[in-house]
C-alpha cells in the first residue's frame, strides 16, 4: 500500500513532532503530560479552497488537514500562520481553548489546547471551515488501550495502538466525505480528498474517526431514496442534526459485524460496496450504493 | 455524501482509491490525479454559486465577469457547500451535454448540505436551485483534445459524440447547442451571474461582455445546419458594445398613493446581505424612501402586502427564514419574525386580515392572525406523506375563502380552503417534467385563476372553484426555438413571445392579465378571451407585476426587473373604454437614490437592481379596496373603490 509522508517541507520542525511522539509513546505509563508543539499554516488550494498545512507556508495544505495524535492530559501548543486572505483561527470545541483571536491574513497567532478528555476532536479555522479549514485532534488514553471492539462471540477485545492495521479520518462537510488515511501508528498520512473508497483487508485492525463539520448536515443518497421514518414518503434528502460529532469504530473482520464503544452502537457488515454513515448521535446506518 | 468502504480477501492490497482533489486536473490544477472544483452557496446577489476562487477567476480578465463558472477535466467533480447562505436551496441540473453521465442532479426537497457529483462527459453542465430558479452555477467539462485554429483551447459546450447537443430539466433532448435557445439560455446565465452585464440606467449606458475564450458547439449560431466534429467560435462574438440607454420618462397622468418595491439585489453599506424596500411615490413618480433595516441584516426582501388599514407592510426574506413588519408611514422596523424556510409571497385573507405566507423552501403555508406577530401553524399543501409542494407566488380569493399556490415541487396548481382543508390539486405543464408553476393571478370575482408555468413557458387557465384545467396557453408558438424567428404561428393577430413567465396579476376590474416575463417581455391578456393582445418588451430579467390605480379611474400595472433599475408602469387600457388595443407602456421610473429620498442606510452597490416583488398602497384589489379606511379611499373613483360592482 502506497504510504505517503504529508507535507514534510520542513523536515527540522517535523522531526521535532515525531520525536515528541515517538517520545510518549515509547516511555513508561508514569511519565508526566507531554507538551507538544505544532507549527501549522493556513493556505489557499489552487481551487481556491483553504486548507491546514503542517509546517511553513511551502508545505501542502490538506483537507482534512493534518491528523494530530496526543495523549489525556497534555497540552497541544499551536503556532497558526495565516497564508489566506481571510481571517482564520484555530479551535476545537469540547477542549480547553486559551485564545479565541483570529489571524489577519498574513499574521501569526499561537494557540493552547489542553487535551484533558479522551476523543477525537474537530479542529477547524473558526469561520471558512466549509472551505476546508478542518481537521481531527485524537485524543488518546495515556495508557494503553487505546480502544476496543467487540468480537463475533460477544467478547470486548482492548486494542493497543500497534495493534492497529490502519487509521481513516472521515469528515462529512455538507454531502461530501473528505478523507485521510493514517498509518497504525499516526505517523503516515495520505490525503484521500472527497469522496474517497476506502480499503482494507479481511482481518485488518481499522481504526476510523468519523467528524462532521458544519450545521444541519444533510444526507442524501445520490440515485437512491428511501422512506421517511414512520411514514410512506419517499425521499432521497435528509437533515441531520448533527453537530461536530466524532465516533470512533473499529472494524476487524471482512466479513463480521462492526461494532463501535462510546456513543454509537451500530451494525454494518462491510461486503462489497456498502457505505456505513452516521445519522444521529446514538446510530449508524448501513446503506448500499451503486457504483459509479 | 458517497463514499464505500471495501473489504478485500487476504493477500490482496487492499488500497484505498483517492477521491477527488483541489490540486488535481481542473483550469490551473496543479496534478495529474482526478480534480475539485467547489461552489459556495451563497445569498450574493449574481454569485448564487460563487466558484471558491470566484475572485481570482474574475482576476483573469479575457473578459470574465461570472464567479459561477469553472471549468474541469474529464472525471473531475464538482462541490458544491451552502456555506454562504441562510436559506435552504436544491442543487438541480438546469441543462447538461446529451449522454452525460451521474447527471441530472435532484432533490425531493430543499435542505441546506450540499452535494458533489463527477462528471465524465464533455459538455456544459448547469446547475440552479428549484426554490430561488435564477440562481446560476455552470461547469465546462472540457476534452483537452478540442482547440480552436490557433491552437487554443476550446472549451466543449457538449460532447463530440452528440454533436455537442444538450438535453434540458424540462424533457427537451438533443437541442443543439447553436440554436437560438440554446443561446438564449447561455445568454441568460451570463447576464443573471455578471452584475457588470446588467442594466444601469443612471449610468446611462449598458454593454454585456461574454468571455473572449472559444468554444465549441453543435453548428454555426443560429444555423439549422450542423457541422461535423463542431463549430468553433469565441463566445465574445455575443458581446453588446456600449449603447446608451435612455433617462426614464414617467407617465404623464400620475398614479394614486405610493408603489413598494422590492429592490432585492441593492448593497447598501451598514449590513452583509443584499435588499432594500424602494418606496416611490406616485403623485409625482420620484423616489421618497428607501429601506435597508441593516439592524436585522435584512436579506433578500422578495414580496410584500399590506394590513386592512395600509398601515402596516409585511415583507418576506426569501434567501432567509424571516417575516419583516415594516410601518408605512415611516418605514421603520415594528418586528422580524422567524418563519419558515425561504417564504416568498405573502396575503392578507381579505375577510380577516389574517397574513398567509408561502413557506417556499418547506411545504405549507403558515398563518398569523390579524393584528398579532406570531405565526399560528402551517397549513399543509400536500397530504400527509406525500412530496414537499415548495409553493411560491400564491393569491387569495377577493371572499377570502379561497388559497390558490403554484406547487413548484410538485408541477400543480393548489386549491385551499382558508382553515387549509386540501379542495384540489391539477397539474399543469401539459406533463412536462420540471414545468415550474411559479405565481397566480386571479379573477375579482374568482371565476378563473391564471398560473404561469416558468420552464414551460405557458399560462394555465383554470376553474376558480373546481379547480379543474381550462386550457392552457403556449407563451412561445410565435418562437422558433432553433432559429430564433418570431412569427405568428397561434394565429391570433399577434406576434407575441413570453419566455420564462412569472407574475401574472388579473386587473382590479378582471378586464386583462398582465405577465412579466423574465426572458424580457411583458404580455398582456385579454381575459375575455384568453389570448394574448399584446407584447411590450422588458428589461432584462423581467419579474413582478401588481395593479395600482391610476389618478381619476383606471389602473396601472407596475412591472418590475431584476437585472434593471428601473420600474416600467404599463397601461392596458388608456382611454378607459374597455378596448385593450390601446394598451401601452406609460412611462418608467428610476428606482435609484435619488439623494434626497429618506433613507435607514447609504447605498453601496448595485443601485436599484433586483426589482421582484411590487405593491402599491392603497391596496385596491377586489376584496381588500372594500376595507380600505376612508382618507385612502376618497382619492379613489367609485369604479375604483367597487371594481366589479355595479356602477
Amino acid at each position: 500500500m502506497n504510504k505517503k509522508i504529508f507535507g514534510l517541507k520542513n523536515p527540522a520542525s517535523t522531526l521535532t513532532a515525531f520525536i515528541l511522539f515517538a517520545v510518549t509513546l515509547l516511555v513508561s505509563p508514569m511519565v508526566l503530560a507531554a507538551v507538544h508543539n505544532f507549527s501549522i499554516s493556513a493556505n489557499t488550494l489552487p481551487n481556491g479552497q483553504l486548507g491546514y498545512a503542517l509546517g511553513g507556508s511551502t508545505a501542502e495544505a490538506v483537507i482534512p488537514g493534518p491528523a494530530l495524535f496526543v495523549k489525556q492530559g497534555d497540552t497541544v501548543q499551536i503556532t497558526l500562520t495565516n497564508n489566506t486572505a481571510f481571517e482564520v483561527g484555530f479551535s476545537v470545541p469540547g477542549l480547553i481553548n486559551n485564545n479565541t483571536a483570529k489571524a489577519k491574513p498574513g499574521q501569526t497567532q499561537n494557540y493552547t489546547v489542553h487535551a484533558n478528555k479522551t476523543g477525537s476532536f474537530v479542529y477547524h479555522g473558526n469561520g471558512k471551515e466549509l472551505l476546508g479549514l478542518f481537521g481531527a485532534l485524537i485524543v488518546d488514553k495515556k495508557n494503553a488501550p487505546i480502544d476496543s471492539y467487540i468480537n463475533d462471540d460477544g467478547g470486548i477485545v482492548p486494542v493497543t495502538q500497534a495493534d492497529l492495521d490502519k487509521q481513516f479520518i472521515l469528515f462529512m462537510v455538507g454531502s461530501t466525505f473528505w478523507g485521510t488515511e493514517i498509518s497504525g501508528d499516526g505517523t503516515h498520512q495520505k490525503p484521500l480528498w472527497a469522496n474517497p473508497n476506502l480499503g482494507a483487508v479481511e482481518n485488518d485492525l481499522v481504526r476510523f474517526h468519523v467528524l462532521s463539520v458544519g450545521p444541519g448536515h444533510t444526507f442524501h443518497l445520490h440515485a437512491h431514496r428511501w422512506l421517511k421514518t414512520g411514514t410512506n414518503t419517499v425521499i432521497d434528502t435528509k437533515l441531520l442534526d448533527v453537530v461536530q460529532i466524532a465516533i470512533h469504530l473499529l472494524s476487524k473482520q471482512a466479513v463480521a459485524s462492526v461494532r463501535v464503544i462510546g456513543n454509537i452502537i451500530a451494525t454494518c457488515s462491510p461486503t462489497w460496496k456498502q457505505a456505513c454513515t452516521v445519522v444521529s448521535r446514538s446510530k449508524l446506518l448501513v446503506v448500499t450504493e451503486p457504483v459509479w | 455524501m458517497h463514499g464505500s468502504f471495501k473489504v478485500e480477501t487476504v493477500g490482496s492490497d487492499g488500497a484505498s482509491v483517492v477521491g477527488a482533489s483541489p490540486y488535481g486536473r481542473i483550469l490551473l490544477g496543479t496534478k495529474d490525479e482526478p480534480g475539485l472544483v467547489t461552489f459556495e452557496i451563497t445569498d450574493e446577489p449574481g454569485s448564487w454559486f460563487r466558484s471558491a476562487r470566484g475572485d481570482a477567476i474574475v482576476g483573469l480578465g479575457a473578459g470574465i465577469r461570472t464567479k459561477s463558472l469553472e471549468v474541469i477535466a474529464p472525471g473531475s467533480s464538482v462541490n458544491f457547500i451552502m456555506s454562504d447562505t441562510n436559506a435552504v436551496h436544491t442543487i438541480s441540473s438546469l441543462l447538461w451535454p446529451t449522454g452525460a453521465h451521474h447527471i441530472p442532479s435532484n432533490q425531493t426537497d430543499a435542505y441546506r448540505g450540499g452535494g458533489i457529483a463527477k462528471l465524465d462527459t464533455p459538455g456544459l453542465y448547469v446547475f440552479t436551485c428549484k426554490i430561488h430558479p435564477y440562481m446560476f452555477g455552470a461547469v465546462i467539462v472540457d476534452d483537452p483534445e478540442t482547440a480552436d485554429s490557433n491552437g487554443n483551447l476550446a472549451l466543449d459546450l457538449g460532447d463530440k459524440a452528440s454533436n455537442f447537443k444538450i438535453d434540458l430539466a424540462t424533457g427537451i433532448k438533443g437541442l443543439p447547442t447553436n440554436s437560438d435557445l440554446a443561446i438564449r439560455l447561455l445568454k441568460t446565465f451570463f447576464v443573471a451571474t455578471s452584475p457588470g452585464n446588467w442594466q444601469d440606467y443612471s449610468s446611462g449606458s449598458w454593454n454585456v461582455k461574454f468571455p473572449d475564450l472559444p468554444v465549441v458547439i453543435s453548428g454555426a449560431p443560429f444555423s439549422t445546419v450542423l457541422t461535423d466534429g463542431g463549430f468553433t467560435t469565441p463566445l465574445n462574438i455575443l458581446d453588446i458594445p456600449p449603447t446608451s440607454l435612455p433617462t426614464s420618462t414617467p407617465p404623464t397622468v400620475k398614479g394614486v398613493g405610493e408603489v413598494w418595491v422590492n429592490t432585492q439585489f441593492e448593497k447598501t453599506a451598514g449590513k452583509y446581505k443584499a435588499g432594500t424596500i424602494t418606496v416611490v411615490d406616485t403623485t409625482n413618480w420620484t423616489v421618497k424612501r428607501k429601506i435597508a433595516l441593516p439592524g436585522i441584516n435584512m436579506n433578500n426582501p422578495h414580496n410584500m402586502w399590506p394590513t386592512r388599514d395600509q398601515s402596516v407592510i409585511y415583507a418576506t426574506q426569501w434567501f432567509d427564514n424571516k417575516l419583516t413588519l415594516i410601518n408605512r408611514e415611516n418605514g421603520q422596523l415594528i418586528k422580524n419574525i422567524q418563519v419558515g424556510y425561504a417564504p416568498s409571497h405573502v396575503m392578507t385573507l381579505p375577510s380577516t386580515d389574517d397574513l398567509t405566507i408561502a413557506i417556499n423552501g418547506e411545504n405549507g403555508i403558515s398563518v398569523m392572525p390579524a393584528g398579532t406577530t406570531t405565526v399560528t401553524k402551517m397549513m399543509p399543501t400536500q397530504a400527509h406523506g406525500h412530496t414537499s409542494a415548495s409553493p411560491h407566488g400564491h393569491w387569495v380569493s377577493a371572499d377570502g375563502s379561497k388559497i390558490i399556490t403554484p406547487n413548484i415541487n410538485t408541477g400543480d396548481v393548489g386549491i385551499y380552503a382558508a382553515d387549509g382543508d386540501i379542495q384540489s390539486r391539477t397539474a399543469t405543464g401539459q406533463g412536462a417534467p420540471g414545468a415550474h408553476p411559479i405565481a397566480i393571478g386571479m379573477m375579482p370575482d374568482s371565476s378563473k385563476i391564471y398560473a404561469t408555468n416558468l420552464l414551460h413557458h405557458s399560462l394555465s387557465v383554470l376553474n376558480g372553484h373546481t379547480g379543474e384545467l381550462i386550457k392552457t396557453i403556449n407563451l412561445i408558438a410565435d418562437y422558433n426555438p432553433i432559429t430564433g424567428a418570431f412569427a405568428d404561428n397561434d394565429g391570433n393577430g399577434e406576434i407575441a413571445v413570453g419566455v420564462l413567465p412569472i407574475q401574472t396579476p388579473v386587473s382590479p376590474d378582471g378586464k386583462a392579465v398582465v405577465i412579466a416575463a423574465t426572458g424580457g417581455q411583458i404580455l398582456v391578456i385579454d381575459t375575455a378571451t384568453d389570448k394574448i393582445v399584446k407584447m411590450f418588451g422588458c428589461d432584462p430579467g423581467c419579474h413582478g407585476a401588481n395593479f395600482g390605480a391610476k389618478k381619476d379611474g383606471g389602473y396601472y400595472a407596475y412591472v418590475t426587473s431584476k437585472f434593471s433599475n428601473r420600474l416600467t408602469v404599463v397601461d392596458v387600457d388608456p382611454n378607459g373604454d374597455g378596448d385593450l388595443s390601446d394598451a401601452k407602456i406609460a412611462g418608467y421610473v428610476s428606482l435609484v437614490d435619488n439623494g434626497s429620498n429618506a433613507k435607514d442606510d447609504t447605498v453601496s452597490g448595485l443601485p436599484g437592481f433586483g426589482g421582484q416583488g411590487v405593491l402599491a398602497i392603497p391596496n385596491v384589489y377586489n376584496g381588500w379596496v372594500q376595507n380600505l379606511p376612508e382618507d385612502w379611499k376618497s382619492g379613489l373613483t367609485a369604479a375604483q373603490r367597487d371594481p366589479v360592482g355595479a356602477h
